[in-house]
């Protein structure tokens, strides 16, 4: 005699011994899960944060210039500002998305063989990984490498850091005592490991070409950190100079400083607080369509970083694409833009937001010297897409 | 700082549910200690929102619906687990003739479904949901569950062939 397919799964089902769930075990990881969130939104908005930078000053002095081509996928150098304002970079680099198994990187496209879960770039190449494992790899455009392996938790957490320009890749190394686990940095222009950080009991702010920006895990450590269920005026936070293996513990203000002299970033500022500096949590500060204009929304308005509003128009709007976040910086000019056709559930901040999935994309370049945005590669809703920024299409 | 009140009623939530999410879970994955995280997984997720959980009611059918939306995703990543392959195991495969078959041979069979076709046999012929139900918990229509459920039956009717009846409800 037969049974029912519901007896047959019951039956299979019952014969599994439950386990016995640790609550306490649970109730840490979510927060430890939710203060990551915020550090991403942390680190997203904090590059935000604005000083006027003269390349991007020059290139503006010419509204009416044509989108440039995408670059080559070359290394360039970076430039030092002869008035002692910080490092100027000149390095530009190619649109980089994953779509399933191939990457492409401006014209040219690499085979990664598996399906790509995640992709970024630097100044030298593309790093990424796949669905077959947690190794980490890095392309230069000839061949492609393992850099290492990387810690995944779970199923699109990819805790790894580029610098923006730069050469430097950082990823918390997979080691079975996690969450004592090591931070490595790598750089892809001397294609080796320069920096190990060992029990890295924090979150990574921020990496730049120079330095990894820390904040310790507040729930292990008393005091008052940047991130923080109680944010202060004067946290705690650490740099680490990844040339000399220095860790030393630096002011929010030197901290907001050197964002600041980054120019590949927006500024989220209250509408009704000029005096608000960083948002370090910007919910719904992601970009949304206004006619043919975008617009934060909230009480917010977004800058430059010389302090200069952001005025952007879509070249060719479409109806059905009204919501938009910044997924890569192509150099101090050109921001890759994500439009997808809902206006809600999106990243909580612009840039490097929380892992996020939508249904449909397409990728707009965006000048904002010329203060358009041209849509480049239409998607195809039926493929699996992956950007920088943490982001897969469709969901 | 999470409330102790929340707390409280999400431990209490966990211990009267877990045993029955566990085993949907395992349905969905077919592996205890894969079932084990995938529950862990969606019991922080379950957490996390337990703020915006106005409807208390609903807390185990949200936590279900994170199981399957994120066993689907998991499948994705075949470092977690082999692909589906095209054929059962030969240990694993029932002679068709035979009127039962073995917990190994379900679990196999089930795992050899695309994710959206298990996800489907899992919620309406092991949680008993109605197509409906089915359709809000996997986010897709009715007609979808239809389409997923007749192609999932279609394949465990050939991998474990006379061994369970058609009419299940």
């Amino acid at each position: 005699m037969s049974q029912t397919l519901s007896d047959l799964l019951r039956h299979t089902a019952d014969a599994v011994e439950s386990p016995q769930v640790d609550v306490d075990a649970l109730v840490h990881r979510a927060g430890r899960q939710q203060r990551r969130r915020r550090i991403v939104a942390a680190a997203t908005s904090a590059l935000l944060v604005g000083a006027v930078v003269t390349g991007a000053a020059a290139l503006r002095a010419d509204p009416g210039a044509d989108p440039r081509p995408t670059p080559p996928l070359a290394p360039s150098p970076t430039a030092v500002d002869p008035n002692g304002r910080g490092p100027v970079s000149s390095s530009t680099r190619p649109l980089v998305y994953a779509e399933g198994s191939t990457i492409h990187a401006g014209d040219r496209t690499i085979p990664a063989n598996d399906r790509v879960m995640f992709v970024d770039a630097t100044d030298d190449g593309v790093v990424f990984m796949t669905d077959r494992d947690d190794r980490l790899w890095f392309d230069d455009g000839s061949v492609s490498e393992v850099i290492g392996t990387v810690h995944t938790p779970h199923v699109g957490s990819y805790d790894v850091w580029t610098s923006n320009p730069g050469s430097l890749v950082a990823w918390f190394a997979r080691n079975p005592d996690w969450p004592r686990a090591e931070l490595d940095v790598y750089d892809t222009s001397l294609h080796r490991v320069v920096a190990q950080v060992r029990d890295p009991d924090y979150f990574v702010l921020h990496l730049d070409d120079r330095f990894v920006y820390t904040n310790p895990d507040w729930s292990a450590t008393p005091g008052c950190w940047v991130v923080d269920e109680r944010p202060c005026p004067d946290p705690h936070l650490f740099r680490h100079d990844v040339a000399s293996g220095v860790m030393e513990e630096i002011t929010r203000d030197a901290y907001e400083a050197e964002l600041l002299d980054n120019p590949r970033s927006f500024v989220i500022r209250a509408e009704v607080n000029e005096a608000t500096r960083i948002p370090v949590f910007p919910l719904g500060a992601r970009l949304h369509r206004h006619g043919d204009r975008l617009v934060v929304s909230g009480e917010h308005r977004l800058t430059l970083t010389s302090g200069d509003p952001v005025a952007l128009r879509l070249t060719s709007p479409r109806a059905d694409i009204v919501g938009f976040w910044a997924v890569q910086w192509l150099d101090d000019d050109r921001v890759v833009l994500a439009g997808h056709e809902e206006d809600e559930g999106g990243p909580s901040g612009i840039g490097q937001g929380d892992s996020y999935t939508a249904s449909y994309v397409d990728l707009l370049v965006c000048t904002l010297s010329a203060g358009r945005c041209d849509e480049v590669v239409p998607l195809n809703p039926a493929t699996p897409y992956v950007t920088p920024g943490r982001n897969t299409f469709p969901g | 700082m999470r409330h102790a009140s929340d707390v409280t009623a999400f431990s209490d939530f966990v211990e009267a549910r877990s045993g029955s999410l566990f085993r949907t879970a395992y349905l969905m994955v077919g592996e205890h200690q894969l079932a084990q995280d995938l529950l862990q997984e969606a019991l922080v997720k379950t957490l996390i929102a337990w703020p915006r959980l106005r409807d208390r009611d609903n807390v185990e059918a949200y936590t279900r619906r994170i199981i399957v939306t994120t066993s689907i995703s998991w499948r994705r990543r075949r470092s977690f687990h082999e692909r589906p392959s095209e054929a059962l195991p030969e240990r694993a495969t029932p002679d068709p003739t035979e009127a039962t078959v073995t917990h190994d041979a379900v679990v196999a069979a089930l795992l050899t479904v695309p994710p959206r076709q298990r996800a489907a046999i899992v919620l309406r012929y092991y949680e008993d949901l109605t197509e409906a139900q089915t359709a809000e918990v996997m986010g897709c229509s009715v007609g979808t569950v239809k389409s997923q459920v007749f192609a999932g039956l279609t394949r465990l009717r050939g991998l474990l062939g006379h061994s369970f009846e058609e009419a299940t409800q």
